[in-house]
Parts: C-alpha cells; sequence; structure tokens
C-alpha cells in the first residue's frame, strides 16, 4: 500500500469507492491499521499544530521596513557609488584596451618592436647589445 | 504563509524577520507577477524559499561553532511515548515543532507543505522544483522519522 493512497485516505480525499476497498483492507489486516493510525496521530498533530498568523503588528513592522528601506539615504547613496564604480570600471577597462591599440599601431609604423608585449605596453626596445651599451660609461 | 514560515524555522523571531523579508520581496515582485498561479501559492513559493535560505544560513552558522555527532538527537526531542499525561495545545505544538526541527530543511518543507498547508503533490513539487516522486519519497521519509515522536501525541 502506497504512502500517497493512505495519505489522501488520512486526509479523507481518497476517492470513495478506494476509501471503502482501503477499510476493507484495513479490517483484515491489523499491521495496515495500525501503519493507518499512526499516520493519522502524525498527520493530526502537525496539522493541529499550525500557526495561524505571526505576533501582533506584524503589518505595522513589514510597513516600517518597506518605508526604511525606501527611504534610506544611506543605501541609495551606496547604491550610487556602486553605480558609478561599475561604469568607472567599464571605461578604464576601455581606455587600456584602446591605448594598447594605439600603441601597437604606432609601432607596427615604426617598426621598433621586437614582440607584441612591447608594442601593446608601449616599452622601448631593450636587448643585451644595447643594455650593455647603456650600462657603460 | 505565516504557517509555512513557522512551520519551517519554528516560533522565533528569526520567523518573524523571514515573514516580513517575505512580504517585501512579494510587494517588490508584483510586477513579475504573472497570474500563472493564485497570488497565495506565489506568496507562499517566496516563503519556503525565503525560510530554506534562513535555515542553510542557520546550518551554516551552527556548523562554525558546533560539531554535530548526532544529527538525529540534536534537538534532544525525547519519543512521544516517555511523555506522561495529555499534553495541552501548547505543548503540543512545542513537540511539534521540535520533531519537525529534527528533519533537513527539504524534508521539512516537505512536511510543511504537503500536510500543513495541504498542498496536493503536483503542487508541492513545482514550488521545490522536485518531482512529484521526490514529493512522496521525503514525505514517506518524514513521516517514519516523525512517527516514533509524534505517532502517539493525544
Amino acid at each position: 500500500m502506497d504512502d500517497e493512497r493512505l495519505l489522501r485516505y488520512v486526509e479523507g480525499s481518497l476517492p470513495r469507492q478506494e476509501a471503502e476497498a482501503l477499510e476493507r483492507a484495513l479490517a483484515d489486516d491489523a499491521a495496515l491499521a495500525q501503519r493507518v493510525g499512526r499516520m493519522r496521530s502524525v498527520h493530526a498533530a502537525l496539522h493541529d499544530a499550525r500557526a495561524d498568523g505571526f505576533g501582533a503588528f506584524f503589518v505595522a513592522r513589514v510597513m516600517n521596513r518597506l518605508n526604511a528601506d525606501e527611504f534610506n539615504a544611506a543605501a541609495l547613496f551606496y547604491d550610487s557609488l556602486r553605480w558609478l564604480f561599475a561604469r568607472a570600471v567599464v571605461v578604464g577597462l576601455l581606455a587600456i584596451v584602446a591605448l594598447g591599440a594605439a600603441n601597437v599601431a604606432e609601432y607596427q609604423e615604426l617598426q621598433v618592436a621586437a614582440s607584441w608585449v612591447e608594442e601593446a605596453f608601449g616599452l622601448p626596445h631593450v636587448d643585451m647589445d644595447n643594455a650593455l651599451a647603456l650600462a657603460q660609461p | 504563509m505565516a504557517a509555512v514560515v513557522r512551520g519551517m524555522l519554528g516560533n522565533d523571531a528569526e520567523a518573524d524577520d523571514v515573514g516580513q523579508e517575505t512580504f517585501i520581496l512579494f510587494y517588490r515582485s508584483l510586477d513579475k507577477f504573472r497570474g500563472e498561479s493564485a497570488v497565495a501559492t506565489y506568496l507562499t513559493r517566496i516563503a519556503i524559499n525565503q525560510s530554506l535560505k534562513a535555515l542553510n544560513r542557520r546550518r551554516t552558522w551552527l556548523s562554525r561553532f558546533l560539531a554535530r555527532e548526532h544529527d538525529d538527537d540534536e534537538f534532544g526531542v525525547q519519543p512521544a511515548e516517555t511523555v506522561t499525561g495529555p499534553l495541552d495545545e501548547k505543548e503540543r505544538a512545542v513537540r511539534v515543532r521540535e520533531a519537525l526541527a529534527t528533519l533537513t530543511p527539504e524534508y521539512r518543507a516537505v512536511v510543511v507543505l504537503r500536510v500543513m498547508e495541504e498542498y496536493s503533490t503536483r503542487e508541492t513539487a513545482d514550488m521545490l522544483g522536485i518531482a512529484e516522486g521526490t514529493v512522496m519519497s521525503r514525505l514517506s521519509r518524514a513521516m517514519k522519522k516523525l512517527e516514533p515522536l509524534l505517532g502517539s501525541l493525544r
């Protein structure tokens, strides 16, 4: 006997014919009857313990929070800062990419860079020879 | 909605707080409500999600401070058979809350929605985003676990 059916019987939502068949089975099966009895007790205990509402002035507490949230200047300031910061980050990243692209274009035209890193970051070309030359007094 | 939140979280300030959050979220998400379900169902769905989040926060917080060696009796609930004499309504409610607290949040959600709130198996499955078979298997296991705790309450 599946639990869904037993639960619906306990709840009283099982169709009449099925409920009658189950009652006949209960009359012949003591173990099943005991199982249904315990399920009925658990169901009744849970159902009776159902809370009806929150404490007093619950609606007032909700309204206070709603009003406080809507007119909270600190939260508005924080949200504005977040909005500004997010856009500043995007603009900064775009500027970095644009600067890198401009460097690459310029270095390729001059053909003085030895690698894409030097191109993108606008670094002067340094190899062992000119490093030694620079190091000599 | 109160029954769902208090069934999930008990009868304390946290439940009240989650209840308030539920109504605030409901108010703010009204423009997203497309009328595919009843308003009560929509509100209950928000309530159960907020309650599950609160329970997860509570579990994370507790796990930082407590070593949970015995999940089954972490709340020290005695089986109902050990209770002598009939219980009054308040005592019964306390024992039910303690018994519910022994269930994991996922199982508790099924019991609260399916048994206490009397949603159908399908509605419960929809609200929790699980299959109907999963609802029934969780409910069956939860009822078995609750039987020794509540099966003999008078």
